[in-house]
């Protein structure tokens, strides 16, 4: 009993010794090798409990071919954008290239397990040019969320839908409407304080609005699922509803902007 | 030495399966966290140090996928280990399932807390910017994830005892 008493106080101040290392960034050349072999296990794990989540989930709403569904709507958003910014291009004299930057296809290894956010840890970190606040996306350009934190090895993403999230979005309609989109405890998103003079309508697509500093116009986020106007009140809130697609992502890709420096931060 | 190197591997598994295998799987599942059962099937099996093994390994493993930082599972899980085996050796001596079951809660409690003040201390030391969560943001998860876990435990023990008799009888019959 006491030999046992003695080797836990021994390791938990031990550990407790690791953790302020850890917080001074002193255990990365350890633990850098260590993560990058656990990722390559981790992934098979976490699609097989992602493939089972999309199972559960089509079983309970009704399998329709979301996939095909949501790749219609972001090609259509698609076109959207391209054809107003073709025009505004045109018109445009100094024309320059605007998307210059790349992108890095990462592995999902994880969703992050505590109470303190909702996000996905990949396995594409620091030394592979990934910095905080890039956007990162899944498929064919859905937006899923930003870059929170980065590792060497591994970098934690933020999901839209996190409380904390932010993100400068347009509408798909006739006068391009614009506001920030809010997450909400994970489980919804939202347009709050739009002027009730915008047309806000069920079923428009939401894109990103390129205002945010390396974020690119055009990334699909989601679609309008209803709008709540009260009549003494000059704003309304549309409630957003991600792509089912973009749910349980296996991979994700970052965009890499060149705008985003060293440090990490902008 | 070598008699904790399979309490070790148990560990490992138990904590990649509970970071990447259902932590991806929806609620209630999400919650179930084998790492815990494993500490005190090693408790309840008088091998401490076994316990304590698995504990380390799976919480290092956890915080080689995480975005806290390291050694921040690695030592709520080993705070839950301690726990468990005081909670053993001091009031709960036999292996009955109230004991178990609150055993159980106590070092899932343990993790939540453990984890929660080691998000404080790195929101003061380090400036992390996602550790700003409120009290009233976190209450309810914790609850509900408490709730949750002792649900799973009695589900958990039930299979155990099952399995149990299913094989005393078999014993009996050969």
């Amino acid at each position: 009993m006491r030999r046992t008493s003695r080797n836990l106080t021994v390791a938990i101040l031990a550990l407790a010794g690791f953790f302020v290392m850890g917080l001074l960034g002193w255990l990365s050349p350890v633990t850098s090798p260590i993560t990058r072999a656990l990722t390559t296990v981790a992934g098979p794990f976490y699609r097989a409990g992602s493939t089972f989540s999309r199972m559960r989930e089509a079983a309970l709403y009704d399998a329709l071919p979301e996939d095909a569904m949501d790749r219609l709507i972001t090609e259509n958003a698609k076109l959207h954008s391209l054809s107003a910014e073709n025009e505004a291009l045109k018109d445009a004299v100094d024309y320059r290239e605007r998307f210059t930057e790349d992108l890095l296809l990462a592995r999902v290894v994880s969703p992050v397990s505590d109470a303190s956010f909702f996000g996905l840890i990949i396995d594409r970190g620091a030394d592979d040019g990934v910095r905080v606040g890039q956007p990162v996306i899944t498929g064919d350009g859905i937006m899923v969320g930003k870059i929170l934190s980065v590792r060497a090895q591994t970098s934690a993403i933020l999901l839209l839908s996190d409380s904390r999230s932010r993100l400068a979005v347009a509408v798909q309609n006739e006068t391009n409407t614009i506001g920030v989109l809010e997450g909400d405890r994970g489980i919804a998103m939202t347009i709050s304080l739009v002027p009730i003079s915008e047309q806000l309508a069920p079923g428009k697509t939401i894109i990103t609005s390129g205002l945010e500093p390396g974020i690119r116009r055009g990334l699909v986020v989601g679609t309008i699922d209803s709008v709540s106007r009260n009549a003494q009140d000059p704003y309304q809130t549309a409630a957003v509803t991600p792509f089912k697609s973009a749910a349980h992502p296996i991979f994700v890709q970052i965009l890499v902007s060149p705008e985003f420096g060293i440090s990490g931060k902008k | 030495m070598k008699r904790l190197i399979p309490a070790a591997l148990l560990g490992l598994i138990s904590g990649l399966l509970r970071v990447s295998f259902f932590a991806a799987l929806p609620a209630p599942f999400a919650v179930i966290d084998p790492i815990i059962f494993l500490i005190i099937w090693y408790v309840a099996d008088y091998a401490p140090d076994k316990a304590l093994a698995a504990a380390i390994i799976a919480g290092a493993s956890i915080d080689a996928l995480s975005a806290l930082p390291f050694a921040s599972n690695t030592l709520a899980y080993a705070a839950a280990c301690a726990v468990a085996i005081l909670l053993y050796n001091r009031i709960f001596t036999s292996h009955d399932w109230p004991g178990i079951l609150v055993m159980s809660l106590a070092a899932y409690s343990s993790i939540l807390a453990v984890l929660l003040l080691l998000r404080a201390a790195s929101a003061v030391l380090g400036g992390e910017v996602f550790f700003e969560m409120t009290i009233t943001e976190y209450a309810p998860q914790f609850f509900s994830n408490l709730l949750t876990h002792s649900l799973v435990t009695i589900a958990v023990l039930f299979a155990f005892s099952i399995l149990r008799r299913g094989h005393h009888r078999n014993s009996s019959i050969r």
